[in-house]
């Protein structure tokens, strides 16, 4: 009774993650239905702005003012330089939206998201040049905004190390062991075909994660949320629990390790992402479809590559030294708690940074 | 007193017979069933006598009227503060007569009798049988809010519930705990209810969006269900606990009434009866206490063994918290009623201040409690690991989330606070995490096919649910920063969020029959008081300024000067060379001049000082012909020899030695000959000269030049020039026909006093002295003085029978289809101040939301300075009108001017105001509306997830009511059962 009570609560903790992911995008959507006024105005919404918030009362933005609209009349390379001040039923709303509540209130924007900010007067000799060099040195610094559709350089290798990371979780590790040790792999052509199918099982489903994705264009905002929060869930109850947090069923494990090798592969490629860690794969193969299949494709295939080569590899290991690597495998505790922690890392990360 | 009262007399000598033979003999008799029996019957007789309009009876008088309909009529019985006591001392009789039938125990038909005997006396105290003798028509009727069909569910569903909970602590008091049990149950079913459709019935009536605001009252009614709740969470526990908690929930019920009673407002003396039902109430709910205390010994025992299982735990937590939230509102309503009864000036948190305060109080206790919600639901189930594991990860995710919407990310609602923000980011995946741990429980006992367990499991679901959909819906519901404006034209298409509005048709309707708006209020209510002021002001004061100003007019027009007025106000001046700043036509350079010593004739040395001048007048220096006047008007001050006394005129001619110099833009006045006017033009009203460090103030007088020379170079040539300045137009009554012409707020007041019909009554001295007569009584009339004693206002000549309310039914096209809406003003309400107009609310859902629609009659504005008034207004005044003189339409003008506009607004603009409300009513025609000029009023805005409330509230109450029968099935069954035994043992 006890595992069905277990998958009961994962579906259950699932369920949880996709409604506060879901609510917590849809409350910023509904947050801005609010903001009739700053909706066209594209001006602070559009690469990077530096704008002054002041108002007419305020001493401190009659001294700083001067200085910011020489910035304005030569602003630095690239970057819109504004002020606001404070016009009830025009522009406090922006006040609002930027949540700035002191005057005078100095922001980096960059596509509308706030880089940086300071708060009052500076207390420089020559506040101009002051604010030139802030100006320049944070948007140099914030780094460039990621085109849609597009990978980042860095996927190349992150995605199939996060693929590895796929293929040695916690709770698909001990059966290739398993399975490579009851003597399934003989030749090194074994390897090869074990190598494509593991990563067709893989494509297979990121394809249809990243179509099915396309689907819900509008919600992916709230998805990945969601996915990010269920790994923090899951991770935190890997850590408490520290048994298997992915449950393989007996039966289909005996039936996994009685099948054909390309079969067993194959639904190895298939299987890993019913893991806890999966949800990572599902995440970034989410994540790369926005705006264009052709670079999610990319990214799932690079995250199966990794998963397929680092399959092979514990195969490899798991044949030669057979008995240290089932004595580590077998007793997975500490495993599923280095799992727990990176899962929680992962899902601060995406939401964090994301 | 009334017949109904003396029934109850009957019935509270017979319970209190009662008590004292159930004390000496301990045994049950029929005389409590006859005297709950007297009581049900004078209930009944009470409500007969709402229904027949039976006049004799106070409350009938106070919250009903005669052409209210009969359902209403009914309802107004408990709409009164004694009225609603008589109501639940009808619901506890019938409560101890069907608990007698179960249970015959002398202690417990005892204490049955002491709480209906005092629920009976706070009854009376609160004169729910007073008599009333005045011959009267009708009554003063039911607030215009309350003329709703949730004037039935609400208030009856809480005092049931308030019966049913006080009834259960005697109950568990007599040692009946599984009868304490199920009243118990009952009690918080019908009080979650009760809660929950006094939200509902605010949210759809009140045209504002709010469900909950902190309202003490409110605040109040949840104080004993926290208790109530808390005692379910340890009665397994520690039935020592339950039982106090028990009997501490049936205490605060009487706060709530006391709250209720004392309205928590700052004037309160100890003479008022209100001071004898806050000492039994006060007394109830120590008895309560006490006696929740007194058996409470190896109180905690049963708590300190629960750590083992998490469920166990689950329990204490929310126990705990409820509790704690539970002190925390009694604490504080308890310190707000007693000490407004000792006379203080209690402030207790509400609206604002009630989220300020109670929010960020609440917050750890509801954040614990909505931690211990997957504790108690499936703590049982899982083992303490998962659990920890769980709740570690939620807690990672609030943090994070809190993180988001300090840094801005994310925010949940623009125009809430960032306190408020932050809390919704904490509290957010618990709530969630509860809805759906309890959903993941009811599907495992669903399983198991454990019928009770679901109910409870679905009961707390449900109540997450509602949690859920407070956190997220409540900033959109309370705050009115949300709304947006939107105007609907007649025929025209406007489009509001998704919704597609179309206003099709329109009509003005008179509704219901008559209202006396007269005799309960003359000579007694501030808006009648303030009213008499107003008429008393257009009789003297305004009738008099405009004698003064159709003088000055004929004098202007005489003199042959209006013309070239008339030229210059066109704007000559306006675009000439002179006018070079915004506050008059010249440059105030004045005051360094002015402040110079000068020769007066009679008085001595002077020196004048004028402050903040305004120059107002014309010169036409372009014909180099200057034949006009200046005046500057400002606070004048002097310094000489010269008192208080001298001042008794209106008017101080100067005549300078030595020329005064004015540097005005342009050039300079060499004023000879001046005159200081001491007249208030701006108020209105004479000024009052004060003495302040030998200086004499007169604020807001006018200087008028009357003999001087001007010279400067504005001619159009450059040339200098010298301009004489004649003083042949000038006196009071010219300079104040000009100055009120420069204000529109006052040119205006004598426009419409000018027109055919005021012109007559306002210039005719016996039609005035006749209204002041009726305006003031006759001892008073004697008095006609700046101060008129407060006890002689408040007397109108209104006619005593006026229409009940108007109403505007608008016919509309919606996404929906056709909606047929009804606007309504009701002029009892607003003459009783509390506003009669009750605007249509329309929540069209939108998903699981509300797109909330608040229809308002269109504004009507006809002068720049006037805010308007409400269409509907206009109309029911120009119904009301018809067939009255004009001194009487003057009188109904002041009285809903004065009952329409705060007390904020200026003294001086209520005159003007009721003015343009009487020749608004006066022209208004029903096709001329200005619904097809610029439309009907609609405020909108968005209430995303409201409908999660009234879903969990729903499935809330229908997994209590399964709960309840599933008690009274097993308890019946163990009857029976117990009923078998014995017989078998008796047959053996």
């Amino acid at each position: 009774m006890r595992v069905s009570y277990q998958s009961i609560l994962a579906i259950a903790i699932i369920l949880t993650s996709v409604a506060v992911g879901l609510l917590a995008s849809f409350a910023s959507n509904g947050a801005t239905l609010y903001m009739p006024a700053i909706k066209p105005n594209s001006q602070l919404k559009k690469g990077a702005v530096a704008v002054m918030f002041w108002s007419e009362t305020c001493s401190a933005c009659e001294m700083m003012l001067p200085h910011w609209r020489s910035i304005e009349k030569s602003p630095p390379a690239g970057v819109k330089v504004l002020d606001v001040p404070l016009l009830p039923g025009k522009t406090d709303r922006l006040f609002t939206e930027y949540r700035v509540t002191e005057t005078p209130t100095f922001l980096l924007l960059k596509d509308g998201i706030v880089v940086d900010k300071i708060v009052g007067a500076v207390r420089e000799k020559d506040p101009a040049s002051y604010f030139r060099r802030w100006i320049k040195f944070r948007i140099m610094q914030s780094s460039p905004t990621k085109k849609v559709g597009e990978l980042e350089p860095i996927s190349f290798f992150s995605l199939p190390f996060l693929g590895a990371l796929v293929a040695f979780s916690p709770c698909s590790a001990p059966i290739i062991a398993t399975y490579a040790t009851v003597g399934r792999i003989k030749r090194k052509k074994d390897y090869a075909s074990c190598l494509g199918s593991s990563f067709a099982g893989t494509v297979i489903l990121g394809s249809l994660l990243v179509i099915a994705a396309s689907f819900v264009a509008n919600l992916i905002k709230g998805l990945t949320l969601a996915l990010a929060i269920a790994a923090i869930l899951f991770g935190s109850l890997a850590i408490f629990t520290a048994s298997r947090s992915c449950p393989l069923p007996g039966q289909r494990t005996r039936g996994l390790l009685s099948s054909g090798l390309l079969a067993a592969c194959f639904s190895f490629g298939l299987i890993s992402f019913q893991c806890s860690l999966p949800l990572l794969a599902g995440y970034v193969s989410i994540i790369s479809a926005i705006g264009s299949p052709m670079a999610g494709i990319t990214g799932i295939s690079l995250l199966s590559l990794g998963m397929a080569f680092a399959l092979i590899i514990s195969l490899y290991l798991a044949k030669r030294t057979a008995g240290a690597f089932l004595k580590v495998t077998n007793n997975p505790t500490w495993l599923e708690r280095i799992n727990g922690i990176l899962l929680i890392f992962l899902g601060i990360y995406i939401i964090v940074f994301g | 007193m009334h017949y109904t009262g003396i029934l109850a007399l009957a019935g509270a000598l017979i319970l209190l017979v009662n008590i004292f033979t159930l004390f000496k003999r301990r045994k049950v008799n029929k005389l409590g069933i006859l005297a709950y029996l007297v009581l049900l019957v004078d209930w009944i007789f009470y409500l007969i006598a709402f229904a027949v309009q039976d006049y004799t009876l106070k409350p009938v008088y106070e919250t009903s009227s005669r052409d209210l309909p009969l359902i209403f009529k009914v309802a107004s019985s408990w709409s009164s503060g004694g009225g609603s006591l008589f109501l639940l001392t009808a619901v506890l009789s019938i409560i101890a007569l069907i608990h007698g039938r179960y249970h015959r125990d002398a202690r417990l038909d005892s204490m049955y009798g002491a709480l209906i005997l005092s629920s009976l006396t706070l009854s009376f105290l609160n004169g729910a049988f007073s008599s009333f003798h005045k011959p009267v028509i009708t009554g003063m009727g039911l607030n215009p809010l309350l003329k709703s069909p949730w004037i039935y569910p609400h208030p009856l569903s809480t005092f049931t519930a308030y019966a049913l909970i006080s009834a259960s602590a005697v109950s568990l008091y007599s040692g009946h705990w599984r009868a304490s049990d199920l009243l118990a149950k009952v009690g918080w079913l019908l009080l979650t209810l009760g809660i929950a459709m006094g939200g509902y019935w605010s949210y759809i009536t009140f045209g504002w969006g709010g469900y909950w605001a902190w309202d003490p009252v409110e605040t109040s009614e949840l104080t004993p269900w926290l208790a109530l709740t808390a005692v379910f969470h340890v009665r397994s526990l520690d039935r020592k606990l339950s039982y106090a908690t028990h009997m501490t929930a049936a205490g605060s019920v009487f706060l709530a009434i006391l709250v209720t009673r004392v309205g928590i407002s700052p004037l309160h003396s100890f003479a008022s009866p209100k001071f004898m039902t806050s000492i039994i109430t006060l007394a109830l709910v120590t008895l309560f206490i006490v006696g929740g205390i007194r058996r409470s010994k190896g109180i905690g025992e049963g708590v300190k063994k629960a750590t083992s299982s998490p469920y166990r735990m689950g329990l204490i937590f929310s126990y705990f918290s409820l509790f704690m939230m539970f002190m925390i509102l009694f604490m504080v309503l308890a310190e707000g009623s007693i000490g407004s009864v000792l006379g203080m000036n209690m402030n207790v948190p509400q609206m604002d201040s009630g989220i300020e305060f109670f929010h960020p109080v609440l917050f750890p206790f509801a954040l614990l409690l909505l931690i211990s919600l997957p504790m108690c639901t499936l703590g049982n189930k899982i083992s303490w690991r998962e659990i920890l594991g769980l709740l570690g990860g939620l807690s990672i995710v609030s943090v994070i989330l809190l993180y988001q919407t300090f840094r801005g990310d994310l925010i949940w609602s623009p125009d809430s606070s960032m306190i408020t923000n932050l809390m919704i980011s904490v509290l957010l995946p618990f709530t969630v995490a509860g809805l759906f741990s309890g959903l993941t429980a009811l599907y495992i006992y669903a399983r198991e096919r454990n019928s009770v367990m679901t109910s409870i499991s679905l009961l707390h679901a449900a109540m997450a649910l509602t949690m859920l959909g407070i956190i997220l819906s409540g900033p959109f519901a309370y705050n009115r920063s949300y709304f947006k404006d939107v105007k609907l034209p007649l025929g025209q298409e406007a489009k509001v969020y998704d919704e597609r509005l179309m206003l099709k048709n329109y009509k003005y309707d008179l509704y219901g029959g008559s209202v006396d708006l007269y005799t309960p209020y003359a000579g007694k209510s501030e808006i009648y008081k303030r009213a008499s002021l107003i008429m008393l002001d257009l009789f003297t004061n305004t009738s008099q300024d405009l004698k003064k100003y159709e003088n000055g007019e004929r004098k202007l027009e005489e003199s042959g000067i209006m013309a070239l007025y008339r030229y210059t106000k066109r704007g000559l001046l306006l675009n000439g060379t002179y006018q070079s700043t915004a506050e008059g036509m010249f440059v105030n350079t004045i005051s360094a001049n002015v402040n110079t010593s000068k020769e007066l004739e009679d008085l001595g040395s002077l020196i004048i000082s004028i402050s903040n001048p305004l120059v107002v007048g014309s010169l036409n220096t372009r014909s180099n012909k200057a034949i006009f006047k200046i005046m500057v008007i400002g606070n004048v001050k002097l310094l000489g020899n010269i008192s208080l006394k001298d001042l008794s005129f209106t008017k101080m001619n100067l005549n300078f030695s030595e020329p005064l110099k004015l540097s005005l833009a342009g050039g300079t006045l060499k004023v000879s000959k001046a005159s200081l006017i001491f007249f208030d033009l701006l108020k209105q009203r004479r000024s009052i000269p004060k003495k302040v460090d030998n200086w004499l103030m007169i604020p807001n007088s006018t200087l008028v030049i009357e003999n001087g020379i001007f010279s400067g170079s504005g001619s159009r040539s450059g040339k200098n020039m010298n301009i004489k300045i004649p003083a042949a137009i000038v006196g009071e009554d010219v300079s104040l026909y000009l100055a009120f012409n420069q204000r529109a707020i006052l040119s205006d007041t004598m426009k419409i006093a000018l027109k055919s019909g005021l012109a007559n009554i306002l210039s005719n001295s016996t039609y005035i002295s006749r209204v002041i007569d009726q305006v003031l009584p006759s001892n008073c009339s004697e008095i006609i003085s700046r101060e008129i004693p407060y006890r002689c206002l408040g007397y109108l000549p209104v006619p005593k029978e006026l229409p009940e309310g108007a109403k505007l039914s608008l016919t509309l096209i919606a996404n929906s289809g056709k909606r047929k809406l009804e606007i309504r003003f009701d002029a009892n309400g607003e003459v009783q101040g509390i506003h009669g107009l009750v605007a249509h609310v329309l929540p069209v859902s939108n998903g699981l939301g509300d797109t909330y629609l608040v229809f308002n009659p269109p504004m009507v504005k006809h002068r720049r300075w006037s805010t308007g008034f409400h269409e509907l207004m206009v109309y029911y005044l120009s119904k009301s009108f018809q067939g009255l003189r004009e001194g009487q339409k003057l009188a109904l003008a002041s009285l809903f001017t004065s009952a329409y506009l705060s007390q904020t607004i200026q003294e001086s603009m209520i005159t003007p105001y009721t003015l343009d409300l009487y020749d608004l009513a006066s022209g208004f025609n029903v096709t001329n509306s200005t619904l097809r000029s610029s439309g009907a009023l609609v405020q909108v805005k968005d209430v995303p997830y409201v409908h999660l409330i009234w879903w969990g509230v729903i499935l809330m109450s229908l997994a209590e009511l399964y709960i309840v029968i599933a008690g009274v099935r097993k308890s019946k069954k163990r009857g029976e059962e117990e009923f078998n035994e014995r017989s078998s043992r008796s047959a053996s």
